[in-house]
C-alpha cells in the first residue's frame, strides 16, 4: 500500500467584494449598539435625582414617620411619577413647600400627561413666592388640561399678584366658561371690574358670586363697597354686617388640592382636614379626625371642645356634654366651652347648672356677649323678662352685629308692652338679616298691635318676597282689621 | 421716573446712607423678651420707643420700652448731642412686660406726659416739669390689665384735652402651645386667642379719664389691635382713628361727634386685602403720597402678605395701589412692623422706611447676624424711595448701616435728633440693641419743619394737617407723633422741598377743624405756627 503525501492546504482568499459588505453592516450595527448601550447606561446608571430629606427632628413623630415611609416608596421606584407625586403631596400637606415643589417637578418630568403635577408644583411655588415660576408651571398644567377650572383660578391669582389685571380677568373668565358655578372666579371678575371702575359690571358678578356662596364674607365685603359707591348706604351697611359675621373664604371646588390635604397627619393638618370634611359632608365626616387629634394631644382642652361642638352638630348632646366636661377639666376657664355646655344643659332643662356655667364664663371674661345672651335666654325660660331684657341689651352693646340677639330682645320688649322700642330693635335685626321672614312677621304683628295695619301688610309682603308664608290666623285677623292694600 | 443705582449684592455706603450713631451717642439699651424656647406670644410682639422732648429744651430725648426686668429707659439728649440715662431720676423705669409708648400733654401744663402699654397693667407717667415724672395711673382712672399694644393721644371731642385710644391685642392663654403644619413648635398665631376690644378714654380736663369705649361704639369690635393712627381721614373737621388688626378686618372709626364712632373700613375699602381677606395688620402711617392734598394710608403685614398702600380717592373711598406702586414685590417675603412716610432726600416726595422681623421660624436669612435662638426670625429693614407717580424702589442696599443690620426689628421712630433739618431713625429690636441712625443722605433740596402749637392749650396740636404751598405746588403733612408701631415720633410736620422754592404760605387745619393760613418765606428752618395767630379761612384741602 502506498503512503499519501502530505499536502499544504492554502486558504483561499475570500473575494474582496463580499468581505467589505459584511464588515460594513456589522460596523453600523456595532455603532448603533454602542450608542444604545451608552444611552441605557446614562439612563440607568446616571446619578439618581436627590430625594428631598428635610430635618424631621422637630416635627411631630407621626409626620416624620409618614415622610420616611413616603420617601421609601420613591427609593423603591425612583422612576415612578406616582411615588414622587405622593411624596410631593405629603410634603405639601405639611407645608414643606420647597421639598414638595421639587418632588412634583420630578413627577412632572416622568409623566408628561398628567396636569396635576405641574398644577400642584405651581401651588407650592406660589407659597414660596416664586410667582413667575408658578405661572410657568400652571401654564404647563393648562397645556395638559384646558378643562379644569381651578387651573385658571390659580393663573388668575398669580396674574393679580403680579399686577397684570387684564390677564387675570381673562383667566377668571375662562374659569367661569368651564364652570359657571366657580364662585372664586365670579368674585375675581367682580372685584377686578370694581378696581377698573366699572361698578355696574362689578355688581353683576359679585351678586352672582354671593348667590353661589352666600356664606363667603369676602364677597359681602366687596359688595359693601360697591353699594356704597352706588349710593345705597343701607344695603352697603347690611353687606358690611354680613361680612363681619361670616368667614372670609370663598370656597373653590378643587378635588386635586383636596386630595393633598388628605395626606396631612399633623395635629394642625388633621384640624384642617376636619374642617374641610365637615364642609363637604357634614359633621359625621369630621368626628374621626377630631378623635385622632385628641389621641395625639390628650392634654389639649380645645381639641375636646372642638369634638364636643361636632357632636352637638350631630345632635348627640349627651356625648357632647362629656367632651365639654373633658375640655373644662383641662381648662376650667374655657369660656366657649362653659357657654356651650351651659346651652346643652339649658336645653335639657337643667337650668340652675346652666346658670352656674354662664356665670363662670362671665367671671372669666366680663362682658362676653355670648354669656350675656345665654343668661338672657335663661331668664326668659324662668319667666323673668325684665332681667332677660337687661342681659340682652348688654349683649348687644358688646356685640352689635348679631341679628338673633336683636330679634329675641325685640320679642321680649313687645311682650313687656314696649312696642315702640320693639319696632326699633326688630328693624335693627332686619338691618343685619334682611332675608329673615320670621323677623318680618314678628314686626308685622307688632305694627298691627299698634294699629298700624298698613305697615303691617307691607312687612307681610316683604316676608313673602323672601320666601316666608305668613301664619293664616294672623292673616285672617289682619284682614279683619284692614283688607290687603296690595302694597308691594 | 428717577434713575436709581442700587448696590444689590453687598450692603455698603451708597447714595442713601443712614449712619449708625448708637454707641457714639451713649445709648446703651438691649431688649430682653424673656426666656427663650417657650414660644410665648408676647416675646415676639414688642417692643416700642419714642422720640420725646420731655424736658422742653428743644431737642429730642429717647424713651425705650423694655419687656424684661431691667425696666424701661429714658435717655436725655444733652447739649453736645450725647445721651444720658436719666431713668432713675425721672422715675419712668416701669418694669412691666413693656409693649409701646404714647406721648402727649394730658393736662395742658406745657410738658409732655407718657403712657406706657404693657402685657399687663399700663402706666401713665405725668410729667412734673422738673425732669421728674410721677405714676398717675390710678389717680387718673386709666389703664387696665389687658394686653395693650399701640396707643395714641388725640383730642377726639375737640374740648382741648388729649383723649387716649389704646389698642388691645388678645386674651392670651400662656398654656396654649402651637405648632406648624409639620408639627414643629413655634409662636401661636393671634387668631388662636380671642381678640380684645380697644379702649377709648375721654380726658376730663386733665384730672381724670373716663372709659367711653362702650358708648363710643368701639367696644363692639373684638379684634387683635396692634396699630392706631389718629387723623381727620374724611376731611369733616373731626379726628378719626384707623386701627390695624392682626389677622382680622382693620377698623376706620369715623368720628360722628358726641363721642360716637362708626366703623367704615369695609365700606371705604381699608379693612381687607383686594381678595376680601383679612391681613396681619401691624404698623400704620399716613401721608400724601400722590400729592393730591389728602392723606393716604400705608400698613405693614406679615410674610406672604404684601404691605398695603391705600390711596385716598376722596368720596370713592380708598384704592389698594400696592402692586402698581412696586410695594407688593418688595414686601411679600418680609414681616413688617414699624413704618413711616418721610422725605429722606428732600426731593419733595414722601419715601418709606419699614422695620422688619419675623414672627415664625423660616429659612435663615443669609445675612442674619446673631447665632442663637433669634437667628431664624431676623430679616433686614427696608428703605424705599418714592420715584414719582406713586412708584417706590427698594434702595435698602444703598442705605448704609440702616440696611446692613439684620435683626428682629419692631418699632421705627422718626425724628430730627441732630437738628439738621432731616429725619433720623431709631429702631427697636427684639432681644437685641436699639439702634439710632443719623440721616446722612445727600439732599436734593431744602426742608421745613412746621410745629403746630396751640398757645391756649400750651401744647402741640396733635392731628393738625399742615399744607405748604411752594411755587404753586401743595405739600400736605400730618403733625402728629402717633403713627408706626408701638411708638411715638417727632410731632412736627417735616417737609422736603425742591431746591430754591419759595414758600407762598402755610395752611393749617387744626384738630378742631378750624383753618388758618400763615405767611410763607424761606425754606430750611423751623416754623412755629400758633393757633389764633393766622388768617382764618379755607385752605386748598
Amino acid at each position: 500500500m502506498a503512503k499519501q503525501s502530505k499536502k499544504t492546504k492554502t486558504k483561499k482568499p475570500a473575494p474582496k467584494s463580499s468581505k467589505s459588505s459584511t464588515s460594513g453592516g456589522r460596523g453600523v450595527l456595532g455603532l448603533l449598539a454602542a450608542v444604545a448601550l451608552a444611552v441605557a447606561a446614562t439612563f440607568f446608571f446616571r446619578e439618581p435625582p436627590e430625594i428631598p430629606a428635610p430635618d424631621t427632628s422637630a416635627m411631630e413623630p407621626q409626620v416624620g414617620a409618614k415622610i420616611a415611609e413616603t420617601r421609601a416608596g420613591v427609593e423603591r421606584d425612583i422612576r415612578s411619577a406616582a411615588a414622587w407625586s405622593k411624596l410631593g403631596a405629603v410634603f405639601q400637606a405639611h407645608e414643606l413647600f420647597p421639598e414638595a415643589a421639587a418632588s412634583y417637578a420630578q413627577a412632572r418630568a416622568l409623566d408628561a400627561e398628567d396636569y396635576r403635577w405641574p398644577y400642584l408644583e405651581a401651588q407650592c411655588l406660589k407659597e414660596m413666592r416664586e410667582l413667575v415660576s408658578a405661572r410657568e408651571a400652571v401654564g404647563q398644567a393648562i397645556e395638559r388640561n384646558t378643562r379644569y377650572a381651578p387651573l385658571f383660578v390659580l393663573q388668575a391669582e398669580l396674574y393679580e399678584q403680579e399686577g397684570v389685571s387684564e390677564d387675570a380677568l381673562g383667566a377668571y373668565e375662562r374659569a367661569l366658561a368651564i364652570d359657571p358655578s366657580c364662585a372664586p372666579a365670579a368674585y375675581g371678575v367682580g372685584r377686578l371690574r370694581l378696581a377698573a371702575g366699572d361698578v355696574e359690571a362689578s355688581l353683576k358678578h359679585l351678586e352672582r358670586a354671593v348667590a353661589l356662596t352666600p356664606e363667603a364674607g369676602a364677597v359681602h365685603a366687596t359688595l359693601a363697597r360697591v353699594y356704597r359707591r352706588l349710593g345705597d348706604r343701607e344695603t352697603a351697611l347690611r353687606s358690611a354686617a354680613l361680612a363681619r359675621q361670616l368667614l372670609p373664604e370663598v370656597p373653590l371646588d378643587d378635588p386635586v388640592m383636596a386630595s393633598v390635604g388628605n395626606e396631612a397627619v399633623s395635629v394642625v393638618g388633621l384640624q384642617k382636614r376636619a374642617v374641610e370634611a365637615e364642609r363637604r359632608g357634614g359633621p359625621t365626616g369630621a368626628e374621626a379626625l377630631l378623635r385622632r387629634m385628641i389621641a395625639l394631644r390628650p392634654d389639649e382642652a380645645n381639641l375636646y371642645y372642638n369634638l364636643a361642638n361636632n357632636l352637638s352638630r350631630q345632635s348627640r348632646f349627651e356625648d357632647a356634654e362629656v367632651q365639654y366636661k373633658e375640655a373644662l377639666a383641662r381648662q376650667p376657664h374655657h369660656v366657649s366651652a362653659l357657654i356651650n355646655l351651659g346651652n346643652v344643659l339649658s336645653e335639657r332643662g337643667d337650668l340652675p347648672e346652666a346658670r352656674q356655667l354662664f356665670d363662670r364664663a362671665l367671671s372669666a371674661e366680663p362682658g362676653h356677649a355670648g354669656a350675656l345672651s345665654s343668661l338672657g335666654k335663661l331668664a326668659v325660660a324662668r319667666g323673668d323678662m325684665r332681667t332677660a331684657i337687661e342681659y340682652l341689651e348688654q349683649a348687644i352693646e358688646q356685640d352689635p352685629d348679631r341679628a338673633d340677639t336683636h330679634y329675641i330682645l325685640a320679642q321680649l320688649l313687645r311682650g313687656e308692652g314696649r312696642g315702640l322700642e320693639a319696632v326699633v330693635v326688630f328693624k335693627r335685626a332686619l338691618a343685619l338679616s334682611p332675608e329673615r321672614p320670621d323677623i318680618r312677621f314678628d314686626l308685622a304683628v307688632t305694627y298691627a298691635q299698634q294699629g298700624d295695619f298698613r305697615t303691617a301688610w307691607s312687612e307681610i309682603h316683604l316676608a313673602e318676597h323672601f320666601g316666608g308664608a305668613p301664619p293664616p290666623e294672623f292673616l285672617a285677623a289682619l284682614r279683619s282689621q284692614m283688607p290687603d292694600p296690595g302694597i308691594r | 421716573m428717577k434713575l436709581v443705582i442700587l448696590l444689590l449684592t453687598a450692603v455698603a455706603d451708597g447714595p442713601f446712607t443712614f449712619t449708625e450713631i448708637t454707641e457714639s451717642s451713649g445709648i446703651a439699651f438691649r431688649h430682653d423678651p424673656g426666656e427663650e424656647g417657650k414660644y410665648l406670644l408676647p416675646e415676639i410682639t414688642g417692643s416700642g420707643a419714642a422720640f420725646v422732648d420731655y424736658d422742653g429744651d428743644g431737642d429730642l430725648d429717647i424713651y425705650l420700652v423694655q419687656s424684661g426686668a431691667d425696666g424701661n429707659k429714658l435717655f436725655r439728649q444733652d447739649a453736645d448731642g450725647a445721651f444720658t440715662d436719666v431713668t432713675s431720676e425721672a422715675g419712668v423705669g416701669d418694669t412691666g412686660y413693656g409693649m409701646g409708648v404714647a406721648v402727649g400733654d394730658i393736662d395742658n401744663d406745657g410738658d409732655i406726659d407718657l403712657y406706657v402699654t404693657n402685657d399687663g397693667p399700663d402706666v401713665l407717667y405725668r410729667n412734673l416739669g422738673n425732669g421728674r415724672f410721677e405714676n398717675a395711673t390710678r389717680e387718673l382712672g386709666i389703664g387696665g390689665d389687658a394686653w395693650s399694644a399701640s396707643a395714641t393721644f388725640c383730642d377726639q371731642d375737640a374740648d382741648g384735652f388729649l383723649d387716649l385710644y389704646v389698642t388691645q391685642y388678645v386674651t392670651y392663654d400662656v398654656q396654649k402651645a402651637c405648632t406648624h403644619s409639620d408639627g414643629s413648635a413655634d409662636y401661636c398665631s393671634p387668631q388662636v386667642f380671642p381678640g380684645t376690644p380697644d379702649k377709648l378714654y375721654r380726658n376730663e380736663g386733665g384730672r381724670r379719664f373716663t372709659d367711653i369705649s362702650g358708648s363710643s361704639g368701639i367696644r363692639g369690635a373684638r379684634a387683635p389691635g396692634l396699630g392706631v393712627l389718629c387723623a381727620d381721614l374724611n376731611d369733616d373737621g373731626k379726628l378719626d382713628f384707623y386701627v390695624a388688626n392682626d389677622g382680622e378686618a382693620n377698623q376706620l372709626w369715623l368720628n360722628e361727634g358726641g363721642g360716637r364712632f362708626f366703623d367704615e373700613a369695609l365700606l371705604l375699602g381699608v379693612a381687607l386685602d383686594p381678595a376680601g381677606q383679612p391681613e396681619a395688620g401691624m404698623g400704620i402711617t399716613a401721608g400724601d403720597v400722590d400729592a393730591d392734598v389728602d392723606l393716604d394710608l400705608f400698613m405693614t403685614h406679615i410674610v406672604n402678605q404684601t404691605n398695603t398702600l391705600y390711596i385716598n380717592d376722596g368720596e370713592l373711598g380708598y384704592e389698594d395701589r400696592t402692586t402698581a406702586s412696586g410695594l407688593a414685590a418688595s414686601s411679600l417675603a418680609m414681616t413688617g412692623f414699624g413704618t413711616g412716610f418721610f422725605d429722606f432726600n428732600h426731593d419733595g416726595e414722601l419715601d418709606l422706611a419699614i422695620a422688619n422681623g419675623r414672627v415664625q421660624r423660616l429659612k435663615t436669612h443669609p445675612r442674619a447676624s446673631s447665632s442663637g435662638y433669634w437667628r431664624v426670625y431676623e430679616e433686614p429693614n427696608q428703605l424705599l424711595l418714592n420715584e414719582g407717580d406713586i412708584r417706590f424702589g427698594d434702595v435698602t442696599g444703598a442705605s448704609g448701616d440702616f440696611g446692613a443690620h439684620v435683626e428682629v426689628s419692631r418699632a421705627l421712630v422718626f425724628g430730627d435728633i441732630d437738628e439738621d433739618g432731616d429725619l433720623d431713625l431709631l429702631v427697636s429690636n427684639t432681644a437685641a440693641p436699639a439702634r439710632l441712625f443719623r440721616n446722612d443722605v445727600p439732599k436734593e433740596g431744602g426742608w421745613l419743619f412746621v410745629r403746630a402749637f396751640d398757645p391756649e392749650l400750651v401744647r402741640d396740636a396733635h392731628g393738625a394737617c399742615v399744607l405748604v404751598v411752594a411755587d404753586g405746588k401743595s405739600y400736605l403733612r400730618l403733625a402728629s407723633p402717633g403713627y408706626g408701631y408701638l411708638s411715638s415720633n417727632d410731632p412736627r410736620a417735616h417737609f422736603g422741598l425742591p431746591a430754591g422754592v419759595t414758600i407762598q404760605r402755610i395752611d393749617v387745619t387744626w384738630p378742631d377743624g378750624s383753618r388758618e393760613s400763615f405767611p410763607g418765606g424761606a425754606a430750611n428752618r423751623v416754623v412755629l405756627v400758633e393757633k389764633g395767630a393766622g388768617r382764618p379761612g379755607p385752605s386748598d384741602r
